[in-house]
């Protein structure tokens, strides 16, 4: 019995280490067997030029209800299904598409006028001006609970906000069909980018007739919707984790459209992703931060560029008490304390960039197609000896000699890392400053966002529709994004401006926003730009003329093909 | 014949007296608990071997940050994604610091123009692997031990009020445990966990607050075989009191399935401590515990498997040296109970 | 009998009534809102969103309203999923589970079963060690630990299997066995020491006398009797496979009910928290019960109604 023991332990300890090692020795023999062969013939074939694509995303789509959806994933399925007054091209520009031709817009500015296409529901039923007239007031109604709908359309659309309050009826809404292929448009400002925000999901057209007869099964699944975009959607039972795009006979441009079939899953763990693509089971991945460096030189590698930009939020006031953040030089202090290329190239490696700045670059440009960047400037940039004298400043103003600041962030493995990261950076280079983190859910984060509850928080946005005023009207004092004990008249007022004396002058306008980005991130340091992100994408060479949109829906398939 | 019993004259004979004294006197040296225990286990050599590979564990746990210069949380990002390198191996052809790159195999210590050695390689901010193993295992098992110690301390308690004074509270008792047994521990463990700031206490306090109902229910059987047994009665007779009765017979006489029943709590909290880390519910970074590190490294098996290796390794030594451990205490102690 | 089952279904009723209120104020406790996009709402485009779900009513409201509905079987809608009742997400979700669960449970045991058998008849050779020494790696080793290790052998390298998604049967074979390691070492084990004891006893002696060749004695008589006691640790080992679940289905991308939980968690989504909490309890309690029965039934010795007293 007692040698059968120790035996026992020790081909037990063998065992376990020959199970270990021999699979770490695999790793290497099978695994260079395995890139070796990566373009050879087997992979060529594979693909055949059938006109399929394989697809993953990395979560389920909650909803496909164009006035209920608001998530990523939901606006990006809406944007392959259906089809608003406009659409994104394949240069992310707005083009007439439900519309026919381009919108007739009144002098001053508040009505749009725009003329139907003669386009079908993928069940054969026209579609008309009446399907937009339901589908706005449908998504303004406060009981269908839609976030979004209120969210865009107050203060925009004629009567939105009364109706939300409840002293105005649904038929008040600024919208009408004066015929079947006339539909009018009412706002209550003049809104620069309100031909964008029509490719937006929220503002398609939905058919009352097939709506109201589903009820409260409409777009519970596949099958209970219509669809008036390049593809429909199928193979969806509501919760599922997979589903499948089908080419829209029914569609008005589908001689455009080249793919036959799109097969969509769900995979979240990044490593399983990687593992599918190698064998040739899915065309596209988005690539994490772990698997950069490996696969730096590949090939079938693709950097894009996000729109999302993320930032520190400093909040100056917590708890009805002035936090260290409230001095100026603290805040400045941290803002040219951190390394953003380093955090961008070593820290997320995924393609990200460091932010000087507040609006993205790439993403919204004057008429002649001039980058807003190029009417702004950088700002908060790294510099440990500038940021080391405001932090002398600052602490003598605070008369003492040691700060500790919480940093509040989400709790993914990336974010994770980068307030890792940001401790190590920050507590290095600002002597007596020592970083406590704090990472919780997204939600959670959100609530603590609401109650000020937070020193720093690493948050992010990104943007719903194509106009610099999506990132710079966050910070406003009222804005409910502000949160954060900040206020600053000049800056209210530069954005007031902007909607209501500059709107027409595109030029003027930009400059105004550029000037209240200054003095959101140069004066005060209110906000400190941490980054844009992009993303690192592994694609199949043979897929081509897959487009990505800087908001709404992520991509377009509508012009993607099989080589 | 004869010759035989002249052998056994009267002078060898010695004629004795019972003396009261030595009736009492126990020939064998007398053993604690604990020597009788010890005694015991000794024989067991896998138990043996696990409880030195335990406590050489425990030893690199608190020593092991030290013995490299680099500091556990020290980020570096231009020394991240290192592969193992140990001064002495580099010319056997192992542990030399070679890993992928892409479809190669290179030599990144080279390739990065880096002279320092990392014993275990570097994860992804560049953070010395081998002391942030010690540092993670120390974490994982004082968050196991303090998470058994409090579920001990709750089971032996309600175990033993409920077995002890018997009847209605007894009854009562029970029920509540009856409920409680259906309730699954991990959902209420990943609730409490959500709710409570993250960290080590929130871990513990939602380990041991679920694990202790087992506990309670073999106390509860230990005590009601005890309590009408003999030797307590005869104690109860001669007067007594309930606390005497607890403290000088029940309590060392249960006392050795306590431990037993511990040995098997302990490999469980670092189980739950692990999964929890592995499911993204686990500690505040950036402090490290197996789980964590079990998880970091579970992204990089493919180019880095030596990042998930090391501490799963670690993780199922301990596992395995706790429960081999524990079968050794239960064959040592209670010869009864051998499964 | 049946008035202990009686009583037993009342308890199981009182456990199931106090977790769902304790899940309930749990759930409420949970910081955050399970709308996503809550935070871009003005606050009263915020309250009009809430009031369509219910949820600027008082707690005490919400609870009588929510258990109100649990007893008309009504677990109410998902928030994550805009359209879905969440027992119809549950039982959708649960197929996939179940399959895996079902396969790692039944396949588990007769292996188990199989090593611990030649491991006791086989006593201290080499079979018995290799048994040994598999069932307690299989208790050792965390189960996400050895999907990890699977995956990677079976699936990356060697290209036997798929790495991950439902792609029909083929791909329940790495979780699946991923989950069985716990069952096949706790049967191994207990197998193993009830036949050896088993083997010991005076009847197998008088078999064996008699003449019963050694496969009679093994099957008919040892194994039958070491099976009972079995019985008991199937139940924590089913519901171990829960546990298991939770992070083998995230590991493999399998869209079973321990996936979707840890996501609901995540997102706040409210009523399938409470769904799912007290679909795992029924499962739990209910094991426990049809264990006891079962026990009751094989082994008439054991009194029911004298409980463990």
């Amino acid at each position: 019995m007692k040698n059968f023991k120790v035996l026992w332990l020790v081909s037990l300890m063998l065992v376990l280490s020959v199970v270990l090692a021999a699979c770490g020795g695999k790793v290497s023999d099978t695994d260079t067997g395995q890139e070796g062969e990566k373009d050879t013939p087997e992979k060529e074939t594979a693909g055949d030029s059938e006109q399929v694509l394989r697809l993953i995303e990395s979560a389920e789509i909650p909803s496909v209800d164009s006035s209920v959806v608001e998530d990523a994933v939901g606006f990006n399925v809406l944007n392959n299904v259906m089809e608003g007054l406009y659409r994104l091209d394949e240069n992310s520009l707005a083009v007439p598409a439900m519309a026919d031709g381009e919108a007739e817009v009144s002098e001053d500015g508040l009505t749009y006028t725009f003329k139907i296409r003669d386009a079908q529901w993928s069940n054969g039923t026209p579609v008309t001006a009446h399907d937009f007239v339901f589908a706005w007031q449908r998504a303004v109604d406060p009981d269908t609970g839609s976030p979004y709908g209120p969210y865009l359309m107050e203060g925009m659309v004629k009567n939105a906000t009364e109706i939300g309050k409840g002293e105005a009826e649904l038929a008040d809404l600024g919208i009408r069909a004066e015929d079947d292929q006339t539909l009018v448009i009412e706002l209550e400002r003049e809104v620069p980018y309100f031909l964008s925000l029509m490719s937006f999901g929220t503002f398609y057209p939905l058919n009352e007739e097939f709506v109201t007869e589903q009820g409260d099964a409409y777009a519970s699944n596949s099958d209970s919707m219509i669809y008036n975009g390049p593809f429909v959607f199928t193979d969806w039972d509501g919760t599922g984790n997979s589903w499948k795009y089908e080419k829209n006979e029914n569609y008005w441009d589908a001689d455009t459209v080249q793919l036959e079939e799109i097969y969509v899953d769900v995979v979240k763990e990044t490593a399983t992703a990687v593992q599918l693509y190698e064998k040739d089971q899915i065309d596209r991945i988005a690539l994490s931060a772990e698997y950069a460096m490996q696969y730096a030189d590949d090939p079938e590698v693709i950097n894009e560029l996000e729109t999302a930009v993320f930032y520190f939020k400093m909040n100056q006031e917590r708890n009805g008490e002035a936090t260290p953040l409230a001095n100026a030089d603290i805040r400045k202090a941290i803002a040219k304390a951190f390394d953003k290329e380093e955090l961008a190239d070593a820290v997320l490696a995924n393609g990200s960039i460091g932010a000087n700045y507040l609006v993205p670059q790439d993403f919204t440009f004057d008429e002649d197609g001039k980058d807003f960047r190029d009417y702004s400037g950088t700002f908060s940039e790294y510099n440990v000896e500038e940021a080391q004298e405001h932090w002398k400043k600052g602490l003598e103003a605070l008369g003492t000699d040691s700060v500790t600041i919480e940093i509040l962030g989400g709790d993914t493995e990336n974010a994770k890392k980068q307030q890792e990261w940001f401790k190590s950076q920050l507590e290095k280079n600002l002597e007596g400053l020592t970083i406590k983190l704090k990472e919780v859910p997204f939600n959670v984060r959100l609530e603590l966002d609401e109650t000020s509850d937070y020193d720093m928080q690493s948050a992010g946005w990104s943007p719903d529709f194509q106009d610099p005023i999506s990132f710079i009207e966050l910070f406003t004092e009222n804005s409910p994004q502000n949160k954060m004990g900040f206020a600053n008249a000049e800056y209210d007022q530069l954005i007031e401006d902007t909607k209501t004396t500059l709107a027409d002058k595109p030029v003027e306008r930009f400059e105004a926003f550029a000037k209240a980005e200054k003095i959101l991130l140069e004066d005060e340091a209110a906000i400190i730009p941490q980054y844009q992100r992009g993303r690192m994408v592994l694609m199949n060479s043979k897929v081509k003329g897959l487009v990505t949109h800087p908001f709404g829906g992520d991509y377009s398939y509508k012009w993607t093909y099989i080589e | 014949m004869s010759d035989s019993t002249k052998q056994y004259t009267k002078e060898r004979f010695e004629q004795i007296t019972i003396d009261r004294d030595q009736a009492e006197v126990i020939e064998k040296p007398s053993l604690s608990f604990w020597q009788d225990a010890w005694f015991r286990i000794r024989k067991n050599k896998a138990a043996i071997v696990s409880l030195f590979i335990l406590v050489f564990i425990i030893f690199m746990a608190f020593a092991g940050p030290f013995m490299v210069e680099h500091d556990p949380d020290e980020v570096n990002v231009t020394h991240a994604n290192l592969p193992p390198k140990v001064p002495g191996f580099e010319k056997l052809g192992i542990l030399d610091g070679e890993g992928k790159l892409g479809s190669k195999v290179v030599n990144l210590y080279e390739v990065k123009k880096i002279d320092e050695y990392y014993w275990f390689g570097t994860d992804s901010l560049g953070r010395d692997l081998f002391s942030r193993l010690w540092k993670g295992t120390q974490i994982s098992l004082l968050i196991a031990f303090v998470a058994a110690v409090i579920d001990v301390f709750i089971g032996v308690i309600y175990g033993g009020i409920s077995g002890y004074y018997g009847g209605r509270v007894d009854d009562i008792m029970q029920r509540i445990v009856e409920v409680l047994i259906g309730i699954p521990s991990l959902v209420i463990v990943i609730l409490m966990i959500m709710i409570m700031e993250a960290g080590i206490i929130s871990i513990i306090l939602a380990i041991a607050l679920t694990g202790w109902i087992g506990m309670s229910r073999i106390v509860r059987g230990q005590v009601l075989q005890y309590k009408n047994q003999e030797f307590v009665l005869a104690s109860r007779t001669l007067g007594a009191s309930n606390s005497r009765i607890i403290k000088k017979h029940l309590l060392p006489n249960i006392m050795s399935i306590v431990i037993i029943n511990m040995m098997f709590t302990i490999p469980t909290a670092i189980f739950f401590e692990a999964f929890l880390s592995f499911i993204g519910m686990g500690l505040q970074s950036p402090a490290a515990s197996l789980g964590t590190l079990i998880n970091d490294g579970y992204k990089f098996i493919e180019y880095q498997p030596h990042m998930l290796f090391f501490p799963a390794f670690i993780l199922s030594i301990l596992m395995i040296a706790f429960n081999l451990i524990g079968d050794g205490l239960r064959d040592a102690l209670d010869p009864k109970m051998k499964d | 009998m049946a008035k202990y089952i009686v009583k037993r279904i009342a308890y199981m009723f009182m456990s199931l009534f106090i977790i769902a209120t304790a899940t309930f104020f749990l759930m409420k406790m949970l910081p955050g809102s399970p709308l996503q996009s809550a935070a871009k709402l003005s606050p009263e485009q915020r309250a009009v969103v809430y009031e369509k779900y219910g949820l600027n009513d008082p707690l005490p409201t919400q609870y009588v309203k929510y258990m109100g509905n649990l007893l008309q079987g009504d677990f109410g809608t998902s928030f994550q999923f805009k359209n879905a009742d969440v027992m119809t997400l549950i039982l959708k979700k649960l197929e996939y589970s179940m399959i895996l669960g079902t396969q790692a449970l039944i396949v588990g045991t007769i292996i188990g079963i199989v090593l611990g058998m030649i491991a006791a008849l086989k006593q201290n050779t080499i079979w018995d060690y290799g048994s040994t020494i598999i069932a307690i790696l299989g208790i050792s080793i965390p189960s996400f630990v050895f999907a990890v290790l699977l995956q990677y052998v079976f699936a990356v390298n060697l290209e036997w299997f798929d790495v991950g998604l439902w792609k029909g049967w083929k791909s329940s074979v790495l979780p699946s066995i991923a989950l069985a390691i716990g069952p096949v070492a706790i049967a191994a084990r207990f197998i193993r020491t009830e036949m050896i004891e088993v083997l010991s006893s005076d009847y197998i002696l008088l078999a064996k006398a008699k003449g019963a060749n050694g496969f009679e004695i093994a099957f008919k008589h040892a194994l039958r009797n070491a099976l009972i006691p079995l019985i008991t640790v199937l139940g924590p080992v089913a519901a171990g496979l829960l546990t298991g679940s939770l992070v083998v289905e995230q590991i493999f991308a399998i869209p079973g009910i321990g996936e979707q939980f840890v996501k609901s968690i995540s997102s706040n989504d409210f009523s399938v928290i409470m769904g799912t909490t007290i679909f795992f309890s029924v499962f739990l309690i209910v094991i426990i019960l049809i264990v006891d029965i079962l026990y009751g039934v094989i082994d008439p010795r054991i009194r029911l109604s004298g409980g463990d007293k």
